[in-house]
């Protein structure tokens, strides 16, 4: 009976280990999933402790991952903003190994790889090589990406209309205003903020995260770079596509995300689940290819890099940078 | 002339009207079957001589009520000849078997045994009545009366309820077995001591077995069996006589558990197991419990595993249910901590620190083991300088409540 029992139960358990439900109820836990993700993590308190000094009981933290487009090679960035507004961006190399730091006197939370091919993140410059810091006071707020050797561009929006521009790629003053727009207002749908962007150099593609604060969905557009490049002919010197007959892709209403937290990836779209600490991976029409528990905590400070693989997390409470596999 | 025979006509039928009256009042008073009836001197179990009066009164009483209905009484100096020489003592006759042997020597067809006690200021009064042929109670009289005054009237009353029982009672049904005639008890609790209600202790279980003394119980009565034994739980069964010879399998006794060993699974720590040790404080009810649980935590998904080390100290008890029910709520409450660290390298130890607020388990007991399942309240406290849960209750969904739960097993000891 006992030999039965083990032929039975050997065979079971090898089923259900390839099971993705099996294999999620055993990896739940309560403590954060990203410990068990984790290939590399970093103590990085004794830097922070050092640039906050007294102020340790009133600073935010944010994270950002930019690939250099040399070799392809991923950077974390991480903001610490003091109470007061100042702040400390520290730039790591993709094995955590801090490489360099800049403190600077004001927050902007545009991040990108310039068109020059340097890093830009909360208003300092880094060299793509060297890493060395180079603050910069451009006071400028939105969603920032950009074609490499052309053009910076700038995307911001809310309401029922959505205007980008773009800028030098230098020093960021103001270029062509031919660029697309977006206006919701013939669709019927209104009240949007643009959440966040996802651009994808490989696939020449730009992907805008619209989410509506009055109904509690997400919207994600489609545009080609080469729409933001080229600049569009339009009267006033703007594109004004209607809804109905605009040429580019819209997802469908997604619905039971947070408005905080989206992302592109190259295997889906990242939101965050209304379950504090969980995140879906989304295809374009919202339907979920899988998801990811990444703590218990509401506040997440993460981000992805543009393949999927890894996802970065700043432990605030412990000051620790963890390195994660997504699993997807 | 005339009227002479008319006046005869009425004195005939008045006599014929009384006579007929009379019959049938003697035979409402008597019970066929019934009509010699041993009364036995009613029996003071105080211990006291304080109370002796009350003896001779409700004898008295008992006497007067069985003549008035009828029955004719066997004289004192017969029956207790004849309780000399069956050896028993007066105070005994307050046992049915005693009173059945003295009053079928005499062969009495009713005895009827009273007794009484005085605790304080209260009497409590059994009066009781069996029948001799067929060695079963027939009816009975219990009072309890304060002492007082009132005290003769409540006698009184007391006695004249009794008589009016037996008469309503008529003959007894007929039944070639009408009490039960052997009771064999079988147990696997060797030595342990048997009680039966009224009768007290009636033996011991050997070799299995304890066969009762004969005692006169009417074949559909219930008793009651009280099991006691040295490092168990006392045990009460209540058994229904059935038939003539009765086997009644004893359920066996719980051992009174002073240790146990739990094995623990809880949701949320899947990949991993837990062992405690109980300490009952006393036994089955209250207890300290350590326990340690260890669990790898693992996405599967390329990640490195962490470990988690959960040592805690509990103090429980149960609720409601005593410990030989086979459902039990059992509660407990304690401090933990939660010792974590990693396999990937240079990584630091971190250790979460916890309040076990609340723990409730439905358990079902069985005589060795303890199956049940647990809802643990538990809240982190976020002290020391290297915790990873914060100030937060400890949970697997991060929606704000508790929810851990536990699938566990106790051996006890």
């Amino acid at each position: 009976m006992k030999k039965i029992c083990l032929l039975l139960i050997v065979p079971l358990l090898v089923v259900l280990s390839g099971c993705d439900l099996f294999t999620e109820w055993l990896s739940f836990s309560p403590f954060p999933g990203y410990l068990a993700q984790a290939v590399d993590a970093v103590d990085i308190s004794g830097e922070i402790t050092e640039f906050l000094d007294n102020e340790e009981d009133d600073w935010l933290s944010e994270l950002y991952v930019l690939r250099r487009p040399s070799d392809q090679k991923d950077f974390v960035f991480l903001i610490v903003q003091k109470g007061g507004g100042e702040q400390r961006v520290y730039a790591f190399d993709e094995s955590l190994e801090l490489k360099s730091y800049a403190t600077i006197d004001h927050h902007n939370e545009i991040h990108l790889v310039e068109a020059d091919g340097r890093f830009f993140v909360g208003d300092v410059h880094f060299d793509p090589v060297t890493l060395s810091p180079t603050p910069d006071n451009q006071y400028l707020w939105g969603h920032a990406f950009s074609t490499a050797g052309i053009w910076n561009f700038l995307l911001d929006g809310a309401g029922q209309q959505c205007r980008f521009e773009s800028r030098s790629l230098v020093d960021w003053s103001p270029g062509t205003s031919k660029l697309p727009k977006v206006e919701f207002s013939a669709s019927g749908d209104i009240n949007y903020n643009l959440q966040n962007i996802g651009y994808d150099p490989l696939l020449m593609e730009v992907y805008l995260f619209f989410y509506n604060w009055e109904e509690g969905f997400l919207r994600i557009i489609k545009t080609p770079e080469g729409d933001y490049v080229s600049g569009l002919p339009a009267a006033g010197g703007y594109l004004i596509p209607e809804f109905a007959p605009y040429p580019y892709e819209f997802s469908p209403r997604i619905y039971d995300v947070r408005e905080e937290y989206f992302w592109y990836t190259r295997k889906g779209m990242v939101a965050g689940a209304h379950n504090d600490g969980l995140l879906y991976l989304l295809n374009f029409n919202g339907e979920r290819i899988d998801q990811l528990r990444v703590t218990n905590d509401h506040r997440m400070v993460i981000d992805f890099d543009i393949d999927g693989e890894f996802f970065y997390y700043f432990d605030e409470p412990n000051s620790r940078l963890y390195k994660a596999v997504t699993g997807w | 002339m005339k009227y002479r025979g008319i006046g005869l006509l009425a004195a005939l039928a008045t006599t014929l009207f009384l006579s007929t009256a009379v019959a049938w009042s003697q035979e409402t008073v008597s019970v066929p079957g019934l009509e010699k009836t041993c009364l036995f001197d009613t029996i003071d179990l105080s211990g006291s001589d304080d109370y002796q009066e009350y003896q001779g009164i409700i004898s008295d009483q008992l006497r007067a009520e069985l003549k008035n209905a009828g029955f004719e009484l066997v004289p004192r100096e017969e029956w207790d000849a004849a309780r000399e020489r069956a050896g028993l003592r007066m105070q005994e006759l307050s046992k049915g078997d005693s009173a059945l042997e003295v009053a079928a020597a005499v062969r009495a067809d009713m005895a009827v045994v009273s007794f009484f006690s005085v605790e304080d200021t209260l009497m409590a009064l059994d009066i009781k009545c069996y029948d001799v042929e067929q060695k079963a109670l027939i009816t009975g009289v219990f009072k309890s009366v304060r002492i007082n005054l009132s005290i003769y009237n409540a006698l009184a009353e007391a006695v004249a309820e009794l008589v009016p029982k037996i008469r309503l009672l008529g003959p007894p049904p007929v039944s070639e077995s009408p009490v039960v005639e052997e009771i064999a008890l079988l147990s696997k609790d060797e030595g342990m001591d048997i009680y039966l209600g009224d009768e007290g202790f009636v033996g011991k279980i050997t070799d299995g077995k304890l066969l009762l003394p004969p005692i006169p119980f009417a074949i559909g009565t219930k008793i009651s069996i009280e099991k006691k034994k040295e490092g168990y739980h006392p045990g009460e069964e209540t058994v229904k006589l059935k038939k003539p010879e009765m086997i009644v399998s004893l359920d066996p006794l719980r051992k009174q558990t002073r240790y146990a060993t739990e094995f623990n699974w809880t949701f949320g720590q899947l990949l991993g197991f837990g062992i405690a040790e109980r300490l009952y404080l006393k036994p089955d009810m209250t207890y300290l419990s350590a326990e340690h649980y260890f669990y790898v935590q693992h996405n599967f998904s390329g990640g490195k595993p962490v470990f988690h080390h959960d040592i805690r100290a509990l103090f429980g008890g149960y609720l409601l249910t005593g410990p030989d029910r086979f459902f039990r709520i059992n509660m407990s409450a304690g401090f933990g901590m939660i010792v974590t660290y990693f396999s990937i390298t240079d990584q630091p130890m971190y250790a979460d620190f916890y309040w076990d607020i609340m723990n409730t388990s439905f358990e079902l007991n069985f005589q060795k083991y303890i199956l049940y399942f647990r809802y643990e309240a538990k809240y982190a406290l976020g002290l020391g300088p290297m915790n990873l849960l914060g100030r937060s209750w400890i949970t697997v969904f991060g929606d704000g409540g508790p929810t851990v739960f536990t699938l566990g097993l106790a051996r006890k000891w």
